[in-house]
């Protein structure tokens, strides 16, 4: 692969990153929204008892880690379309990166974000 | 004011070359046929009412269409073949903004010119440089859902030019734009073509766009060319003065006038008659005078220079559907021109 490829992959990724710390309202809901779930829902399970669950927070944890992965994937989704919409992926599309490449670069931001989490939700959970 | 470049010496290198280029959509032919050449230098105008098949074109030109017959090349590579040569040799402004509106200018800029691979020092100085083209440096760290619709544009043309491409494709340029941001960007367009001899393969469907800018127009309807040919020879082609009248019995004086030999060309349409002759002025009380032995009563009648209007009405029998901003923008007082700068 040419380096033009890797420059891509990460202007791809730096683009959608910008955007991302820019937007307050979508930084915040996405870090605050499985925190909801995992402590208010997590705590508030926690003094019931279920067959074959000794701790209700490490059960919650995976569920919690699969949906904010399986949302930040539909957003992904989503903001291609808007780009579609909105003319910009246009503007991708004629440069001479490789169709491999942007898609590449574009979903790079919510795998290293909810990398990040997910480990997160290791060192709280299942110490 | 008119940017006419001359070619010093040296043949002329054609940069885009179509062959019988064609695109089907289901039936429909959008573009049928092309075959016309573009030289190196020169701004080339697609002339054209809305849906002739100029965006089509482009979008093939530019690689984000697949043609359906036919070839081009661009800088000697094809089109189908050698896309991401071809890539590397355009930029591009489509119709549509097509910015990152939580960006900003410089960053949208930076971006798209590492997505081109150019070098850190080069990237820092070409941004200074597009920006100053187009008069935006100050606004260079402001957000791009900030700007104007005349700032978008610019930028956009700004960033078309980052990675020194061959030829820059516009897509109706001044599209929605008001007068004087279109005079405005005009300039820029006529100033990058001869500042940096970028080639410019523009569409438009204003007609004073067209006459202001382009070396070389193709008259394109329907998905064909009717006719490619510099402003002047297809001025001409119309006749010295243009005189349109309108009247009881256009048929009968049409067939009257037709035995003149000083009418070098004489067209008839829906509501009105556009005869082509020298010297106009001295010709409207003749014709008066013959419209008056036949016992027709002339309606209107008017005498004007011929402008590219009119070589449109010549080759495809009408008016170009959009033409409401024809000849407005040359009235355009100085003082709003320089408040902007």
């Amino acid at each position: 692969m040419k380096s033009v490829e890797f420059q891509a992959i990460y202007i791809m990724w730096l683009r959608q990153m910008k955007r991302f710390v820019r937007s307050k309202s979508r930084l915040v809901s996405s870090i605050v929204q499985p925190l909801f779930f995992l402590f208010i829902l997590g705590s508030g399970f926690r003094v019931a008892t279920f067959a074959g669950v000794d701790d209700y927070l490490s059960f919650l944890a995976p569920g919690i880690i699969a949906m904010a992965i399986l949302f930040s994937s539909m957003f992904t989704g989503i903001s291609v379309l808007w780009d579609k919409q909105f003319g910009f992926l246009q503007e991708v599309l004629v440069t001479p990166v490789s169709r491999f490449s942007i898609i590449i670069g574009r979903t790079t931001l919510y795998h290293c974000f909810y990398l990040y989490f997910a480990q997160l939700f290791d060192d709280t959970c299942y110490k | 004011m008119r940017c006419k470049r001359k070619n010093r010496g040296q043949e002329p290198l054609d940069i885009i070359k179509t062959n019988n280029l064609t695109k089907n959509f289901d039936g429909l032919t959008a573009v049928d046929t092309i075959s016309f050449s573009v030289k190196k230098g020169e701004i080339f105008g697609f002339l054209g009412p809305n849906g002739a098949g100029k965006t089509t074109t482009i979008k093939m030109l530019t690689t984000l269409l697949h043609p359906t017959k036919g070839s081009a090349e661009i800088a000697g590579f094809d089109i189908i073949g050698a896309r991401d040569k071809v890539r590397r040799n355009i930029g591009v402004v489509f119709q549509e903004p097509a910015l990152d509106i939580e960006l900003t200018g410089g960053e949208n800029l930076e971006y798209h010119a590492r997505m081109y691979g150019l070098s850190r020092s080069k990237r820092k100085t070409r941004i200074d440089d597009v920006l100053n083209l187009v008069d935006l440096e100050d606004k260079k760290n402001v957000l791009v859902k900030n700007y104007s619709g005349g700032m978008k544009r610019r930028l956009e043309i700004a960033r078309g030019l980052m990675h020194y491409p061959t030829v820059l494709f516009l897509d109706e340029p001044t599209l929605g734009l008001d007068a004087q941001t279109r005079r405005a960007i005009w300039d820029y367009i006529g100033k990058m073509n001869k500042e940096e001899g970028t080639t410019i393969f523009l569409t438009t469907h204003y007609m004073d766009e067209a006459d202001f800018l382009c070396d070389r127009i193709g008259i394109i309807d329907h998905g064909s060319i009717l006719v490619i040919d510099s402003v002047t020879n297809l001025k001409n082609s119309v006749g010295n003065d243009v005189i349109t009248l309108s009247c009881s019995d256009m048929v009968k004086l049409v067939k009257k006038l037709e035995e003149e030999s000083w009418i070098s060309n004489i067209e008839q349409h829906d509501s009105f008659v556009t005869l082509g002759v020298e010297k106009g002025e001295e010709k409207i009380p003749v014709i008066i005078e013959i419209a008056q032995s036949l016992n027709i009563r002339i309606k209107s009648i008017s005498v004007r220079k011929p402008t590219l209007d009119d070589v449109f009405l010549h080759f495809t029998g009408r008016i170009m559907r959009d033409q409401e901003a024809t000849n407005t923008t040359r009235s355009v007082p100085p003082r709003f021109h320089d408040r902007r700068r």
